[in-house]
C-alpha cells in the first residue's frame, strides 16, 4: 500500500478516511503548520521513532558499512534495559577489533592489544539545550519527507529522504523499521547524489533476550593491554597566551556545541565542535610541528578533513577541520579561523 | 524560493504534482535557483529508484558515466521545463507530469550513449593520472592512496577519533560515528 505522502490543497473531494486521519493527527497533538502537508509531521514523526529506537531498542544483527570502496560488515548487539543502554559493535572483517558503550562511556579495543576510552563530549554553551534530547534535522535546512515503502533485511521499511536545501551539507536516504522506527538501512549524499557512506542490514532480530555475556567483549586472556585515554572537550587554560578563536564563518544553521583545549592527545590544541542538528564538525587549531598533515583535503568516504596553515602575525598555526560535510565548507570554516588576542587574565 | 515550491518541486519528481503546482513551478522555471534544485532532487531521485552503490564509485569510467549523467538530468530536467513553457495551458492539464517524465528517461538514454562513447576514446592511454584526477574531483578518499605516510596517517586517525568522540553523545546519532571509527581503524593500524 502505498503511503500518501501529500495533501492536496485544492482536491475537492476528501474521503472520510483522510478526514479521520487528520482530525486523529490534531487530536494526538501534531505540530500542524498550514500550507504544509501532514507529511512532514509524518515524517517528522518517524525520525523521532528513528531516534528513539536507535536508544529504547534491543536488538542483534550484522550490517555493511561502506566508506568509498571499503566495505566492512559487523555485528552489533544492543540492549536497553533498566535504563541503561549497552552496545557492543564487533568487526567481522580483518583484524579482530571492538567497540563497547554503555550509555556515554565507550571503549575500543583495537588490534596490537590497545583500549582506547572516548571520554565523551558533553554539549555545553547556550545552545547545548536544543540539541540535549533528539537530532532532528534542522527544516530550514533540510527537506524531510517520506518517500515510499521498502524492504531491507527482510524486514518492511519506510523510505524517509532528508535532503539538504544548500551545498554545505550533504543529503541522507534512510529505511526504517515500519514497527520500531530502527534504522535498518542510510545511504549519505552529496550533492551529485553520489553514494559516499552506505549502513545497511544485512539480518537483525529484534529481542528482549540479549544476556550480558553477549555483551562482553572478546579479549583473551593472559593478554596485557595497553589504555589510553582520549579525554573529551572541556574548556582549560592550557593554551599559550590565552587566545580566543574567532570561527569567521559557519554554514547555516551549524551552531558551536563545545569548545575547549586539549594538552593531552593533539598537544596543544583547541577544539570547537558544531553541527545543525544532523552533520557535525570539529575544528582543530594546533601549533605546527612534526607529523602535521600537508595542507589540503583528505576525505575517508562521508568524512572531510581540510587542513589550512594560518599564518598570523610571527606565528603558524595549523587548522584542521573534520567532519562529515563537503569539503567546500570545510575548507570554507578553516580559511576564516582567526585569532582573537585577549590579555592573559 | 519558498518551502511550498521545493514540496511541490519533489512532488512532480514522484508524479503526483497537480496542474497548480505544476504551473507555479513552471511560471518560476526561469529562475536558476529553482534550476540547481531540480538538478538535485533528480539525482536523490534516481539513487533511491536506482540502488546505485558506493562500490560503483572506484571505476574510473564508472565515476565517468554518473557525473555526466548527473550534469545530463539536471540539464534535462531544465529542457523539459523549457518545452512544457511553450505549451498552452490547456495541454498542462494532464500530460504535462508524464511528459517530464518520459524526457527526463529520454535524455538519459542520451546522455548514457554520449558518455560511453566519450569515455572509450581518450581515457585508454592516460589510465593511472586520470584515475588519480577523477578521485580528486568527487572528493573521495585519498588515504587509500600509498601515498599518504605513515605518520600523517597516524595524525588523521587521531583527528578521526576525536571527532567522532565529539559526535557520540548519549547515543543520540546512533552508532554512526563509532562505526566509522571502527571502520577506519581496521586499516590504517
Amino acid at each position: 500500500m502505498k503511503v500518501p505522502f501529500r495533501q492536496k490543497k485544492y482536491q475537492a473531494k476528501l474521503s472520510a478516511c483522510s478526514l479521520i486521519c487528520c482530525s486523529l493527527i490534531l487530536l494526538v497533538g501534531a505540530f500542524v503548520v498550514p500550507q504544509q502537508g501532514f507529511a512532514s509531521t509524518e515524517a517528522d514523526e518517524w525520525l523521532e521513532h528513528m531516534v528513539s529506537a536507535m536508544k529504547t531498542q534491543s536488538y542483534r544483527g550484522v550490517f555493511v558499512y561502506s566508506r568509498g570502496d571499503i566495505f566492512s560488515s559487523m555485528n552489533v548487539i544492543h540492549r536497553y534495559k533498566d535504563g541503561v543502554e549497552r552496545e557492543r559493535l564487533v568487526q567481522l572483517d580483518g583484524e579482530m577489533g571492538e567497540i563497547l558503550r554503555t550509555d556515554d562511556k565507550v571503549v575500543c579495543i583495537l588490534p596490537g592489544n590497545r583500549e582506547i576510552s572516548l571520554e565523551q563530549s558533553i554539549p555545553a554553551g547556550p545552545f547545548a539545550g536544543a540539541f540535549s534530547q533528539t537530532l532532528m534535522p534542522d527544516k530550514n535546512h533540510y527537506t524531510v519527507e517520506i518517500k515510499g515503502e521498502g524492504r531491507v533485511a527482510g524486514l518492511s521499511a519506510v523510505k524517509i529522504a532528508v535532503m539538504a536545501k544548500d551545498t554545505y551539507r550533504y543529503s541522507y536516504l534512510l529505511w526504517l523499521e515500519k514497527t520500531s522506527g530502527l534504522l535498518l538501512k542510510s545511504l549519505l549524499l552529496d550533492e551529485h547524489g553520489q553514494t559516499l557512506e552506505l549502513f545497511h542490514y544485512t539480518s537483525i532480530e529484534l529481542v528482549d533476550n540479549i544476556t550480558d555475556a553477549e555483551l562482553q567483549p572478546n579479549k583473551k586472556a593472559g593478554v596485557v593491554f595497553s589504555h589510553e585515554q582520549v579525554p573529551a572537550v572541556k574548556a582549560s587554560k592550557e593554551w599559550p597566551e590565552a587566545m580566543v578563536w574567532k570561527i569567521g564563518w559557519l554554514p547555516q544553521g551549524f551552531m558551536r556545541l563545545n569548545a575547549g583545549d586539549d594538552g593531552v592527545v593533539l598537544k596543544p590544541s583547541h577544539i570547537q565542535v558544531f553541527s545543525d542538528g544532523l552533520a557535525s564538525f570539529s575544528v582543530f587549531i594546533e601549533s605546527p610541528g612534526k607529523g602535521n598533515m600537508p595542507e589540503g583535503k583528505l576525505a575517508v568516504g562521508a568524512t572531510v578533513a581540510y587542513v589550512h596553515r594560518l599564518k598570523w602575525k610571527r606565528h603558524d598555526y595549523m587548522v584542521t577541520v573534520v567532519g562529515e560535510v563537503p569539503f567546500t565548507t570545510a575548507m570554507k570554516v578553516a580559511e576564516t579561523v582567526v585569532p582573537e588576542i585577549s590579555p592573559p587574565k | 524560493m519558498d518551502d511550498r515550491l521545493k514540496e511541490s518541486i519533489s512532488a512532480l519528481l514522484d508524479d503526483e504534482a497537480d496542474e497548480l503546482e505544476i504551473r507555479r513551478i513552471l511560471n518560476k522555471s526561469g529562475d536558476d535557483e529553482l534550476r540547481a534544485l531540480w538538478g538535485r532532487y533528480n539525482k536523490v531521485s534516481d539513487v533511491l529508484s536506482s540502488g546505485r552503490h558506493a562500490h560503483d564509485q572506484f571505476s574510473p569510467m564508472d565515476i565517468d558515466i554518473s557525473s555526466r549523467i548527473s550534469d545530463a538530468i539536471s540539464d534535462e530536467g531544465e529542457l523539459g521545463l523549457i518545452d512544457a513553457d511553450e505549451e498552452t495551458h490547456s495541454s498542462l492539464l494532464n500530460r504535462k507530469t508524464s511528459q517530464v517524465s518520459f524526457m527526463r528517461w529520454a535524455g538519459v538514454a542520451a546522455a548514457l550513449v554520449l558518455s560511453v562513447s566519450i569515455v572509450f576514446n581518450p581515457f585508454s592511454n592516460d589510465a593511472g593520472s586520470d584515475r588519480g584526477e577523477l578521485l580528486a574531483d568527487a572528493g573521495l578518499s585519498v588515504l587509500e592512496e600509498p601515498s599518504l605516510e605513515p605518520e600523517h596517517a597516524r595524525k588523521l586517525n587521531e583527528y578521526m577519533l576525536r571527532h567522532a568522540g565529539n559526535s557520540v553523545t548519549g547515543g543520540r546519532t546512533g552508532m554512526m560515528p563509532l562505526v566509522r571509527v571502527a571502520s577506519l581503524s581496521m586499516n590504517a593500524y
